[in-house]
């Protein structure tokens, strides 16, 4: 039989190649447990946290206070002015990257507006057309529905309460871009607008009842969910559709204390950079809500890798929205239970007005209540104390305003039209605020740094 | 067979596993690919070890501290792990569903109020939701063994009401101006009355208030029983001071007459969240007119007892408040005068009952008194107010009364006789309205703690 010819291959000795074969396959694993040792074994994800409302308050507001102020170590430490800094910045104080917590963007590379303005991406919440129901939301502040659009992605809608047409929708929207252009972790938030007879009700939506109980969800509860919702002048609901996140949801972070199941999470958030310096873009955006309950750490698995990521979530109240109410006027001024406020004006029998007291309101419903003429850059406080917050430091401040630093007009102006709010003097005034604002706290802690403005970029 | 390729294939793993292993602790290169505003997927940077959340010298000096604290410790983890059990299972909406489930039936259940020192109470009030303005029924009750029940029909023009009402231990501590806090007795009493009235209102209310001007007409029949006073061997005496014998004699004798009364008041008062400007003026007139007793026997022994007395009472009550500053200042002041003059041309019609007699201390004025403290004819009362706020969600009280009793206000009133109860009082608030009052009362003779829930003004 004719052999048809093969390739040429090269031979080896079968005794010598069976020892190289060994030596090679030996290598293998030795290269691969010498060049890792130290790197973190595969990662199990940790549990789920859950947290308590009422005691996040409580804590915050009445116990841990009282245990600040009788905290010896605290009162040596502001006795010699040497606070603690941030544990997880180097020499240059620069946060330590990479960071699963924050990336830098804003003021520390080049945005354009238009990029910002989408956030996270698309930014352009679900895609046009019918919108399925797959469950219902009751409980929280505000209504809404988990829906999921024509193209299989999934969100959750969140609506204005009636008094207020916009106001939470339109600061939830502008938050979330101006958080995720500072470098925070957020969800792709965007406005939308439907009619009643756009959405389908699956067959499986089921909703959960103020009691607790979990049960099929009927037409009837999409009514009434809707009845307690404005709507616009053609007809249709407005709602606020946050893209839910990839991963596994694993509840939310503290700002205080550290996730001791996590290998990744090995500095306490309250000495984290990221978390302290937060308070500076809470304080320009008025976010009044800055707690644990509106955070979500999600297990991700990317890239060969599995972790924790940390998001911020929830920006129905910031700015001048409460998320069911219009902010008060005292908002960001004191806190719920605030001693030194109280203190003060006992000690003064009430004589000594409250900044907020000199606000004007310009009565934009859409807006609720945010200003600019009273606001504090060095005082200004959410509606409870905040675990990191209470632990910055000048070094922590000036981190955040090298942030708001690099917010120029027009990046302001291209994250609030992504309110789309119908009235236009809500636009040019809450861009005129968050411009004041910023320039406010710009000036306090970066001394010497102009505001950058549109036309400096 | 061994070739070349497969050693070539194994060298290639080889390199390939070296791209695999990943070094601990190394800043490598941030993995997010095409996007450099992504969330980094890269192992973030983290200290060689947990980072700690206190320095040792501060866990040093924090330590006894810590350890002494630790029962608190303890309860405030059994309180987050409580509240968040009370939150997954909706404690909250279930309790204020079964709360609010009487009322869908016209059951109403508010604590009691049926005087100072009468123990912990509850009311249970029906009307039926078809004729919620014309028919009510009510009982309450408290430890100490205080009761009434009422029931009545018709609207507020025509309106019956027969009650009956039971009170173990009033307290008395004589008549007149004089009296010692020493010489504390107590009384009993048990009435039944049947009302008549129509009420009218005139101009338009403000939110939550009662028409702004009222004219209250009633005829009510009384069957008064009044026990004996302990421990108060003097009454007569003092009693005797005063020109009529309220005690004694009167005791444990069925009273019987009809009070016909007028009321008209005016309510100018405005502001929130407590009113802070405006005034009210009341201004009452009744008169007591006992039945006819059958004639008693004449003893040469022994005169005729003395016989209840018709008596007219004129009751005048006036407050005014100014305020200053957004957040209302508000300085008040109100007045009482309560006026009866006995009438009868019977000389032996002499006896005015205890509980017809004006009194103060308690909440009936002069806080810091202990109530019941002061009985006689006629009283006189002033309080100045200064309310003032803390912080948002809460103001302060500061009160100071002064007040007498005599047996003719317009002979007897002596500025000597007058006593002053010092005053102050936190009140948490919403922007609309007081929600409670917890204050401390001081006076000569006592320091009382009050609170109130609801009702605060």
């Amino acid at each position: 039989m004719n052999r048809l010819p093969g390739p040429r291959v090269a031979t080896i000795p079968a005794a010598s190649a069976t020892r190289s074969c060994a030596a090679v396959a030996a290598l293998v694993p030795a290269t691969i447990a010498l060049l890792s040792a130290g790197a973190p074994a595969a990662a199990a994800r940790p549990r789920t946290t859950e947290t308590s409302y009422y005691y996040d308050n409580f804590d915050n507001s009445l116990v841990r206070p009282i245990t600040r102020a009788f905290d010896p170590a605290l009162g040596v430490r502001k006795l010699l002015g040497r606070p603690r800094e941030a544990a997880n910045v180097d020499e240059a104080d620069a946060v330590r990257l990479p960071s699963t917590w924050w990336q830098p963007r804003l003021g520390f590379r080049e945005i354009t507006p238009e990029r910002a303005a989408l956030g996270p991406g698309p930014g352009t919440g679900p895609a046009p057309g019918r919108l399925t129901i797959t469950r219902g939301k009751t409980q929280g502040v505000t209504p809404g529905f988990f829906v999921k659009d024509g193209a299989g992605a999934r969100f959750i809608l969140k609506f204005d309460p009636m008094e207020n047409p916009e106001m939470a929708t339109g600061a939830g929207v502008v938050a979330a871009r101006l958080f995720w252009a500072a470098g925070y972790n957020t969800p792709d938030d965007a406005i939308v607008l439907f009619r009643a007879e756009d959405l389908d009700l699956s067959p499986d939506a089921t909703l959960t009842d103020r009691f607790g109980r979990r049960r099929t969800m009927t037409p009837a509860d999409v009514k009434r969910i809707l009845d307690r919702v404005p709507r616009d002048a053609d007809g249709r609901y407005r709602a606020l559709a946050s893209r839910l996140l990839s991963g596994t949801p694993l509840g939310p972070f503290q700002y205080r204390g550290r996730r001791r199941d996590d290998p990744e999470d090995l500095v306490p958030h309250e000495h984290r950079r990221e978390l302290r310096g937060l308070w500076t873009l809470a304080a320009w955006t008025n976010h009044a809500d800055s707690r644990g309950p509106n955070s979500l750490d999600m297990w991700i698995e990317a890239e060969g890798r599995a972790f924790v990521r940390h998001y911020l979530i929830d920006f129905n109240g910031c700015l001048g929205s409460g998320s069911f109410v219009a902010r008060s006027y005292p908002t960001g001024g004191e806190y719920f239970v605030d001693y030194g406020v109280m203190a003060t004006s006992l000690a003064t029998l009430g004589l000594k007005p409250f900044a907020w007291e000199a606000v004007r309101d310009p009565k934009i419903p859409a807006l609720g209540f945010i200003e600019a003429d009273a606001f504090d850059p060095e005082g200004w406080r959410p509606d409870y104390p905040n675990p990191a917050f209470d632990e910055r430091t000048g070094r922590d401040m000036r981190w955040g305003a090298r942030i708001l630093a690099g917010f120029t007009d027009a990046h302001i102006r291209a994250a609030v039209e992504q309110a789309r709010y119908t009235d236009p003097r809500a636009t040019e005034e809450l861009v005129r605020v968050l411009i004041e604002r910023r320039d406010k706290l710009v000036r306090r802690w970066l001394p010497g740094s102009a505001p950058r403005t549109s036309a400096e970029r | 067979m061994v070739t070349r390729r497969s050693l070539t294939g194994l060298a290639a793993l080889l390199v390939a596993s070296l791209a695999v292993a990943v070094p601990a602790g190394a800043q490598v290169a941030d993995s997010t690919g095409a996007d450099p505003l992504a969330p980094s997927t890269a192992v973030p940077w983290s200290p060689a070890r947990p980072a700690p959340a206190r320095e040792p010298w501060e866990v040093a000096l924090t330590g006894p501290l810590r350890l002494a604290t630790l029962p608190v410790s303890a309860l405030g983890f059994a309180a987050r792990n409580g509240l968040l059990r009370m939150e997954e299972n909706s404690i909250v909406p279930r309790t204020l569903f079964v709360l609010a489930a009487p009322a869908r039936y016209g059951f109403l259940v508010t604590p009691a109020s049926l005087g100072d020192r009468t123990g912990m109470g509850g009311e249970v009030r029906f009307a039926p939701p078809a004729a919620r303005d014309l028919v009510e029924a009510g009982v309450s009750g408290s430890t100490e063994r205080y009761s009434r029940a009422f029931a009545g029909v018709g609207p507020v023009i025509a309106r019956i009401v027969y009650s009956e009402e039971w009170r173990p231990h009033d307290p008395l501590f004589g008549i007149g101006p004089g009296t010692a806090e020493e010489d504390e007795g107590s009384y009993s009493s048990s009435t039944r009355t049947l009302r008549l009235s129509s009420r009218f209102g005139f101009g338009r209310p403000g939110p939550g208030r009662p028409p702004r001007h009222t004219l209250a007409l009633s005829a009510a029949h009384r069957t008064l029983t009044v026990g004996a006073p302990q421990g108060d061997p003097d009454e007569d005496e003092r009693a005797l001071r005063s020109g009529i014998l309220a005690v004694g004699p009167a005791l444990d004798r069925e009273s019987k007459g009809t009070t016909y009364g007028v009321a008209v008041e005016t309510d100018l008062r405005s502001g929130s969240p407590h009113w802070s400007r405006g005034v009210r003026a009341r201004a009452g007139f009744d008169h007591f007119e006992p039945e006819s007793e059958a004639p008693q026997a004449l003893s040469a022994l022994s005169p005729p007892p003395p016989r209840f007395a018709a008596f007219q009472r004129y009751t005048l009550e006036v407050e005014a408040g100014v305020s200053f500053m957004r957040d209302p200042r508000t300085i008040r002041l109100a007045a009482r005068v309560v006026d009866t003059e006995r009438n009868d041309p019977d000389p032996l019609a002499t006896l005015i009952s205890i509980t017809d007699l004006a009194r103060l201390g308690g909440s009936d004025g002069l806080a810091g008194f202990e109530p019941g403290r002061f009985h006689d004819l006629d009283a006189a009362l002033a309080k100045l107010s200064y309310v003032f706020p803390l912080a948002q969600h809460y103001e302060l009280d500061l009160h100071v009364e002064s007040g007498g009793v005599w047996g003719d206000l317009q002979h007897d009133a002596r500025l000597a006789d007058l006593e002053t109860s010092y005053g102050v009082a936190l009140r948490p608030r919403t922007a609309l309205a007081p929600l409670a009052s917890l204050g401390v009362e001081a006076s000569r003779e006592a320091v009382r703690f009050r609170f109130s829930i609801g009702g605060v003004e």
